[in-house]
């Protein structure tokens, strides 16, 4: 009973190391599936907080055989730091990209935001990729991909 | 002397007045224009400064160099008598109601930006003529290069609007097409900054290989061009090496073998080299291939097409450096 104190701090120890180890970043997924007549439309909508971040990471958005219409949708807002976002198609063509930077902001509170849409008929099935490459960035990304089969 | 004389006297020199006034207005270059916004855009027009064709779709403050207020019939004038004399590459953007003026939007109804050429010497006058987005439909003034280069930018929408409406295989001609095209303006241009944003917009990082004779045609076409353009579009292609290079690379080399080396002795027992570079989709596809799968097993359990898989599966042979299924199945 005397070492529950010492047991106790080094278990409070081990989870806040445990949970640094995992870095800043957040992320948050929503999925909607809407069905109308012979139409079935998804929605799928990924949030990423970036505290601080330099870990590059891979959106993967799967989009199935025979989808009628596909609309992917990249967000990107920072407050520090220097984010490169790219889309690539599932033979791994590059559709898209954009680069944020904070060099030269006027305020604490200034901000870099990029939009990046993609619409297509008939898309190619398979993993659309969004990669994220960030370096120190503060920020969020969305991501949100809907399709109609 | 009479009366008419008299009249027609005042009016020649009103009419010079007139004609001086307007040519000291138009000694200091500007970039005038019309732009149809409606009231979901603030009224001010950003002006960057693009640095190389990698920084298309870069945003920072720092690459902002003016700024000007639009008026409620669309009319907006930045002066550019600050800028070099020469020829480089600028974006016009506009932001929505409460974005920072570091906002950009690529692709879609709400595209907020255009890209020009433009100098310290001479003016532009522009109209954009479109709603949604602001920058479509746009025309300018006695302004060969601005014109040519958004042409370009024309062809590029036109192209990729229809092949986005197309389906997938009518779409890949389109783009094949396209990129054909793309490369013949960039051929035939007389500007080197057009002809080069054309190289740019034909994605050739992707068929580098396939157009070789194309790309060393080109670049000893510019040879001359020193811009900071050409400087970066030339980096993208491997040189001649020198002997301080060679000396660099062996040096390299070395330390590669002996990091390759060290790493070896730590690397997991049966995992192959080269496997660090497969993408996602291709590490998928290798597990399936050594459990024996398919192409079409591959199609199916991938959802995507038996030509798509064996693109795959000769990019994960390459990397990996085996020649066969049965070499990928016994690593």
């Amino acid at each position: 009973m005397r070492n529950a104190p010492v047991l106790l701090l080094c278990s409070f120890l081990l989870l806040s190391a445990t949970a640094f180890g995992q870095q800043n970043q957040n992320s948050n997924t929503n999925r909607n599936s809407n069905s109308n007549g012979d139409d079935t439309r998804v929605e799928v909508e990924q949030m990423l907080e970036l505290e601080n971040d330099s870990r590059e990471d891979e959106v993967v958005l799967s989009i199935p055989e025979n989808t009628r219409e596909m609309q992917i949708k990249v967000y990107g807002q920072i407050s520090n730091g220097r984010l490169v976002v790219e889309l690539y198609d599932p033979n791994g063509k590059k559709e898209g990209t954009f680069s944020l930077s904070t060099k030269g902001k006027p305020g604490k509170n200034a901000q870099a935001t990029g939009n990046l849409t993609k619409s297509l008929r008939d898309p190619e099935a398979g993993d659309w990729i969004v990669k994220i490459l960030p370096a120190n960035v503060t920020g969020d990304i969305g991501i949100r991909s809907a399709y109609i089969q | 002397m009479t009366c008419k004389g008299i009249v027609l006297g005042c009016f020649w020199l009103l009419l010079t007045s007139l004609s001086i006034a307007a040519e000291s207005e138009g000694g200091s270059p500007r970039l005038t224009g019309q732009i149809q916004l409606d009231s979901s855009w603030e009224r001010t027009v950003y002006l960057s400064y693009i640095p190389t064709f990698e920084d298309l779709y870069a945003m920072s403050y720092d690459m902002i160099i003016a700024e000007a207020a639009i008026d409620s019939l669309g009319h907006f004038s930045l002066d550019l008598s600050f800028l070099p004399k020469e020829d480089r590459i600028y974006r016009l953007h506009v932001v929505k109601r409460g974005d920072a003026p570091t906002s950009l939007t690529i692709g879609g109804l709400e595209e907020n930006h255009l890209f020009l050429i433009a100098n310290g010497a001479d003016s532009i006058r522009l109209e954009a003529n479109g709603l949604r987005p602001p920058f479509r439909d746009v025309t300018y003034r006695n302004a060969p290069a601005q014109t040519a280069l958004q042409e370009v930018t024309d062809f590029e929408n036109r192209t990729t609007d229809l092949a986005a409406e197309s389906n997938a295989a009518k779409r890949q001609f389109i783009e094949v097409q396209m990129y054909d095209q793309l490369r013949t303006i960039a051929d035939t241009s007389g500007h080197p900054l057009v002809s080069l944003y054309a190289i740019y917009l034909s994605q050739f990082e992707s068929n580098l290989r396939e157009h070789t004779d194309f790309y060393q045609r080109y670049r000893k076409k510019w040879k001359g061009e020193g811009s900071a353009y050409f400087a970066s579009f030339r980096r993208q292609f491997p040189g001649r090496p020198s002997y301080l290079r060679i000396g660099a690379f062996a040096v390299a080399a070395m330390s590669l073998l002996g990091l390759g080396y060290y790493l070896g002795g730590r690397r997991t027992p049966g995992e192959p080299a080269g496997l660090k570079e497969l993408t996602v989709q291709e590490r998928k596809i290798y597990e399936l291939l050594r459990k024996g799968a398919t192409n079409q097993e591959i199609s199916d359990a991938c959802h995507i097409g038996v030509s798509t898989v064996k693109s795959h599966v000769s990019s994960i042979y390459r990397k990996l450096n085996v020649k066969s299924r049965k070499e990928v199945i016994n690593m």
